[in-house]
């Protein structure tokens, strides 16, 4: 049952790490195959050793077939995972300041394809140095939300009902929460929920001939959830709820959660006053496990 | 016919499950045969897929079908993906999975394409192995299928027939015959789309795909965005019936019509079933 134990014809091998060295090599003018090999040759005739004619097309020009795929392919798959990026950006721009870049650093090793750009809010951190790079970033971390809950496991709800068994609160306030693997937490200065929703009701070429709308800076808390009907919805959420909600990331009990706020007395008291219906309400949303299964996706 | 190929249902004409057309499944409830599910897209840990798929089930056979198993790719075996998708037919109780002769991978890098393989004695050897492997392991007949390809190699010994013939012949595994690629392939590589269907084990054709594709002129590119051409459903009345009937699939994955739209293409199918061309 050990695939290492079969022999990989050595041929087939080197075949391969070629081919892949041509078909992942960035696109040349007018989307043709770049003229140079990845090895430094010419590729007119270095695909001439691996690939024989036919009457229409040289072996360049028929390797060039899966090298334009392999490109389009990923840049299609990045205008769907980052829709709002896209808009921002129009489709070349994206492609050239931003998709080509970033996969030419961070090529597909994933067999997911839904998974492609998992690493771009953090690429754009990195590389991306123009004075939006901020809002490019948000909006990449956005974009990948909706992605990630998407596809995000869910993990048991949270039954109050058997917290309160037997009316001891010390049950309630020892058990470790965790929040569910789909919920993402934001705290901006701006809605960007909003805005994204704006430019997602318009196509990408529509907002290549338009003005943005004005992103109001409107300091802001919020919340990004997968429904029980499993449709991915938001809620803009208090700066105290914020904060405690963050605690049940890794999982945590109420009463070390308390133990966390009350270093704060403004924030202490908003929860004491809320708690309760907080509770309840994050209880009817779905939001929280006593089983921790957060991903790496939380932001 | 040969007895391996009976114990395989029929399951009539399908169609590829797709985000687009599922609140028109679950709204219509339509008399679609079955559906098809590229595996990948399902073998998630939860979430909006797999609610779907489950609420899908309920009502439709469903078959998996992989893009990413690259069974010819000079990498080992990735068991982490074999268990999750072993892990999906169990909950999907597919009667066969599917995935196709090409390799898409190396060590820590997935190219997500169906990439060809070189026609030699040594990957038949080394395919079949793997082959057998995959079948093992799924506990389920395994089926490949043939690619649209666009090169041929310096070091190819045999035609694509022979090499797809052997391969699942040696394997003791199956033929998801895809009749739009055999006719792509025709045409980039020149050679007698009859040739082809007469000289692989037809006996062990288990699916069929159908799609459409776009003529480039010194090319044809395999795009399932398209109505099936003429020339495709023709191959497609000769090779059925010599199929001795099996569950037939149509493939649309992009500029994707309404699910109506979809099953009305499909349905065309029955149309060239008993071998008899409607020109």
């Amino acid at each position: 049952m050990n695939s290492t134990i079969l022999q990989i014809p050595e041929e087939l091998m080197y075949t391969q790490e070629w081919f892949a060295g041509v078909i992942t090599q960035r696109l040349g003018d007018k989307d043709r195959i770049n003229p140079i090999s990845p090895d430094g040759g010419l590729i007119a005739e270095e695909a001439a050793r691996y690939i024989v004619p036919n009457e229409k097309m040289r072996p360049h020009q028929r390797i060039q077939i899966y090298n334009q795929q392999y490109w389009w392919r990923l840049l299609n798959t990045m205008h769907t995972n980052f829709p709002f990026v896209t808009r921002l950006f129009g489709y070349q721009a994206f492609n050239e300041e931003i998709s080509i870049p970033f996969l030419l650093d961070h090529p597909p090793s994933t067999w997911m394809l839904s998974y492609i750009g998992e690493q771009l809010p953090a690429w754009i951190k990195e590389k991306y140095k123009k004075s939006d790079s901020p809002l490019i970033q948000n909006a990449a971390m956005l974009d990948w939300a909706f992605t990630a809950s998407y596809i995000a496991p869910q993990s048991p709800l949270l039954d109050l009902s058997t917290l309160q068994q037997g009316g001891d609160p010390a049950r309630f306030l020892s058990a470790t929460l965790y929040l569910q693997p789909h919920i993402q937490l934001f705290k901006w200065d701006y809605n960007l929920i909003a805005f994204r929703e704006k430019f997602m009701e318009k196509d990408v070429d529509y907002w290549t001939k338009q003005s943005f709308p004005k992103l109001s800076k409107l300091k802001g808390c919020f919340l990004l959830y997968r429904t029980i009907g499993n449709g991915i919805s938001y809620k803009e959420i208090s700066s105290a709820e914020y904060d405690l909600l963050s605690l049940f990331k890794q999982g945590t009990t109420l009463e070390d959660a308390f133990g966390q706020v009350e270093k704060d007395e403004v924030l202490y008291n908003e929860v004491a006053a809320n708690l309760q219906a907080w509770i309840q309400s994050w209880t009817q949303m779905g939001i929280l496990s006593q089983e921790g299964t957060y991903g790496t996706n939380g932001t | 016919m040969a007895q391996k190929q009976k114990s395989f249902p029929n399951l009539g004409i399908g169609i590829g499950l797709r985000p687009p057309h599922y609140d028109d499944i679950f709204r219509l409830q339509p008399n679609i045969d079955w559906f098809e599910i590229i595996s990948e897209n399902y073998m998630v840990e939860g979430g909006k897929p797999l609610e779907v798929l489950d609420k899908i089930l309920e009502r439709y056979p469903v078959v998996q079908h992989g893009v990413t198993l690259a069974i010819g790719s000079a990498a080992p075996l990735d068991y982490e993906y074999l268990k999750k998708l072993k892990a999906l037919t169990r909950r999907t109780k597919t009667p066969w999975v599917s995935d196709h002769l090409c390799w898409g991978k190396a060590p820590g890098a997935h190219y997500h394409d169906l990439l060809p393989l070189p026609y030699t004695r040594e990957v038949i050897d080394y395919i079949v192995e793997r082959a057998k492997i995959v079948q093992d392991y799924l506990e389920l007949p395994f089926a490949l299928e043939n690619l649209s390809s666009y090169v041929a190699f310096t070091q190819d010994q045999m035609t694509e027939w022979d090499f797809y013939g052997t391969i699942v012949e040696q394997a003791g595994i199956f033929m998801m015959l895809d009749v739009n690629n055999i006719y792509v392939s025709s045409r980039n590589h020149r050679f007698d789309p009859k040739t082809y269907y007469e000289n692989i084990p037809i006996d062990r054709v288990i699916q069929i795909h159908l799609a459409g594709h776009q003529d480039h002129g010194d090319y044809l590119l395999d795009t399932h965005d398209h109505p099936v051409r003429n020339e495709v459903w023709e191959l497609y009345a000769d090779i059925y019936p010599l199929t001795g009937g099996v569950s037939t699939l149509l493939e649309w994955d992009d500029n994707l019509l309404s699910l109506e739209e979809t099953w009305k293409e499909a349905l065309k199918a029955k149309e060239f079933q008993t071998g008899i061309k409607n020109e």
